[in-house]
């Protein structure tokens, strides 16, 4: 199976999902319902298609290339420092959370050398503090020390 | 109209839309010339600032941010083969070798005076045909308003991605997107979930800023730093010019390209009033149109001064009459366009039909706001030429932590919520999920942001015609844009099927 069919499977079991439990549950009259449903069918057609076509064309798409896992489980590891940091923000402010996040996403893009991990988000927090704080006066998220 | 025309000047020689027009191209130029971070991603990130500025200082910026971007695009193109926006693509067929000479100061003369010419000159295309559009624009009903749309999704879908199923997707998952909320007409909750906040719809800002930046930057962090295409090497093997002459355009070579300008001039002008098909385009069809009716297109590849106008001139010819359906209709002509009526909406201004006559002096004032930006960007980009190079190298490790952070304060400030930022890092991930399976992002925007002006005229409709299908046939101009609409896809679509 290839990576346009497997694409398509997951599209028509989402189409089937979103019309029959989705749609009924989340909109409340049936006439409200009737663009929902039609952008459905929509998807729906474009993913059966897509399926037809590729079952035709006999190259084969392997869906994850093995030197990619490494790269994905980085995706994964930031996703959750992200979410996590998203919740410090509330709770440190958005300086010290977004200073922490800098430099843990620094880390994964390979910076090694401590000096730049260290002044990089310093300068991009000063300049963004002078001009949020200084400049625009834009309300941002305070936690327990500024 | 004379009255409308002093008003609109009126209202952008100020100091606060001048200073935000300068704003604009200068940023849009450096973010142009750096590879990897494209002119529409600082669009995205401007946008929730622009909340708390006039609407034509909003406006200014933005437009002085594209134009800027789609100038400051080819420096590196030109430079080191490394377009800075896919439009510059081709600007670096001819660019490059040129740089290999080492006249990269001619190319990049070159470049940036095709582009302010054939901007200046495109603009005024917008100038006088906008009025008239509108005209015939206020005559027309919901089921062709539908229609058209239709065929500008349908063509937004189909050039912006390899494969036509996968836009034609992208394109409903934008139209499913734009659903979420309540219900236009009856005012009902639709896949709230019971969120509170999800009875406002997605907002504009964190889904942008979510589907292009962070999922780009998601898609960096997986490349990791294994490509570092520009290392320093590349940079100082570049040749100086030893003689001086290969700084400057001559006015002979300068006469030489006008031919390319002006043919580039009227391809991007005609390939801009037609919703959707976009910059990249164009600069490609300039490129070929100029190269065949070129006396020397053998030349063409290897450095023809003229190539590199042709490019420039077809993807800056496509900014000002670009604007002509986004205002006289309020279709937006690609994803700048788009993210243009995006910051319109927050304004609280609707570009279409009615748009010209409620706010006439308005059309003006940005037609005026768009010649400030041209000369701005010959201004900051003669200036800037000089410090190009540096700026080209910026490495990705400092950049895309500091783009995301910026995102984050942009998702935040839009609503001054932390909910959108979480909706922005969950859109983030459903982008990269999407682009895995090479679903192309800027149509799904594109479908989001017209989605709901859609789905009210198609139900309208309906209701005008008691619920019966016909009413799309039946009329003369929602049949013929039906029709363009079918054919429009079979022919791009059998086009795209050729390329591969």
């Amino acid at each position: 199976m290839n990576k346009d069919q497997k694409f398509g499977i997951v599209l028509l079991i989402f189409c089937f999902i979103l019309w029959f439990f989705l749609i009924p549950t989340q909109i409340s009259s049936t006439k409200d319902a009737v663009y929902p449903r039609l952008v459905n069918v929509w998807i729906a057609i474009c993913g059966i298609l897509l399926i037809l076509k590729s079952w035709k064309s006999t190259e084969k798409i392997i869906l994850y290339e093995s030197k990619d896992e490494k790269g994905i489980i980085r995706v994964v590891a930031t996703v959750i420092i992200f979410l996590i940091y998203i919740f410090m923000i509330d709770f440190l402010g958005f300086f010290i959370s977004s200073f922490i996040f800098i430099i843990i996403l620094m880390l994964s893009f390979g910076v090694r050398q401590w000096i730049k991990l260290i002044s990089v988000p310093i300068i991009i927090l000063l300049f963004l503090y002078f001009l949020i704080k200084k400049i625009l006066f834009f309300p941002l998220p305070e936690g327990i020390f500024f | 109209m004379f009255e409308n025309i002093a008003a609109g000047m009126h209202m952008v020689l100020q100091l606060d839309n001048i200073l935000a027009a300068l704003f604009g191209v200068t940023s849009g130029i450096i973010v142009g010339a750096i590879p990897g971070f494209t002119d529409t991603m600082a669009m995205c990130l401007l946008i929730p600032f622009t909340l708390y500025l006039r609407p034509i200082a909003a406006i200014a910026m933005l437009m002085g941010l594209s134009k800027g971007g789609n100038f400051g695009g080819s420096i590196p193109a030109i430079l080191f083969n490394v377009p800075g926006t896919p439009q510059a693509a081709v600007t670096a067929l001819d660019g490059y070798p040129l740089s290999k000479q080492g006249k990269s100061g001619k190319a990049l003369k070159i470049a940036l005076y095709a582009s302010t010419i054939a901007d200046t000159l495109s603009d005024f295309i917008l100038f006088f045909l906008a009025a008239p559009v509108a005209m015939i624009a206020l005559k027309i009903g919901p089921p062709e308003y539908a229609m058209i749309i239709l065929f500008s999704l349908a063509v937004i879908g189909t050039v912006g991605s390899e494969n036509l199923l996968k836009g034609m997707i992208a394109t409903g998952f934008g139209l499913l997107f734009a659903v979420v909320g309540l219900d236009p007409l009856s005012a009902g909750r639709r896949f709230c979930f019971g969120s509170i906040e999800l009875t406002a719809g997605f907002a504009l800002v964190p889904m942008v800023i979510g589907l292009l930046i962070v999922s780009e930057t998601f898609r960096q962090i997986e490349i990791g730093i294994a490509d570092k295409i520009l290392k320093k090497d590349i940079l100082n093997k570049l040749p100086k010019a030893v003689d001086p002459r290969n700084h400057q355009v001559s006015f002979t070579e300068f006469k030489n390209c006008l031919p390319a300008i002006f043919g580039g001039l009227g391809i991007g002008s005609a390939i801009g009033i037609i919703p959707g098909i976009g910059t990249t385009v164009a600069s490609y069809l300039s490129y070929t149109y100029t190269k065949k009716s070129s006396k020397h297109p053998e030349r063409f590849g290897k450095g023809a001064l003229e190539g590199v106008a042709a490019a420039e001139a077809g993807n800056n010819a496509v900014v000002g009459p670009n604007l002509i359906p986004l205002i006289t209709l309020g279709i937006p002509g690609n994803l700048a366009a788009a993210l243009i009526l995006g910051a319109f909406m927050i304004q609280g201004l609707v570009p279409g039909p009615l748009f010209m006559q409620q706010h006439a002096p308005m059309l003006y004032a940005l037609f005026t706001v768009l010649i400030i930006s041209n000369i701005f960007t010959f201004a900051v980009g003669s200036i800037f030429l000089k410090f190009a190079r540096k700026l080209v190298n910026v490495p990705k490790p400092i950049l895309y932590p500091a783009i995301m952070v910026f995102g984050v304060i942009g998702s935040y400030v839009f609503r001054n919520s932390l909910f959108d930022v979480k909706m922005m890092l969950f859109l983030g991930v459903v982008g990269y999920i999407l682009t895995k399976f090479e679903i192309p992002l800027p149509p799904i925007l594109v479908a989001f942001i017209l989605g709901e002006i859609l789905e009210r005229k198609i139900r309208q409709s309906l209701l005008i015609s008691r619920g019966s299908l016909s009413i799309f046939f039946t009329r003369p101009i929602a049949l013929t844009f039906l029709i363009l609409t079918i054919v429009a896809i079979i022919m791009l679509g059998t086009r795209l099927r050729r390329k591969k």
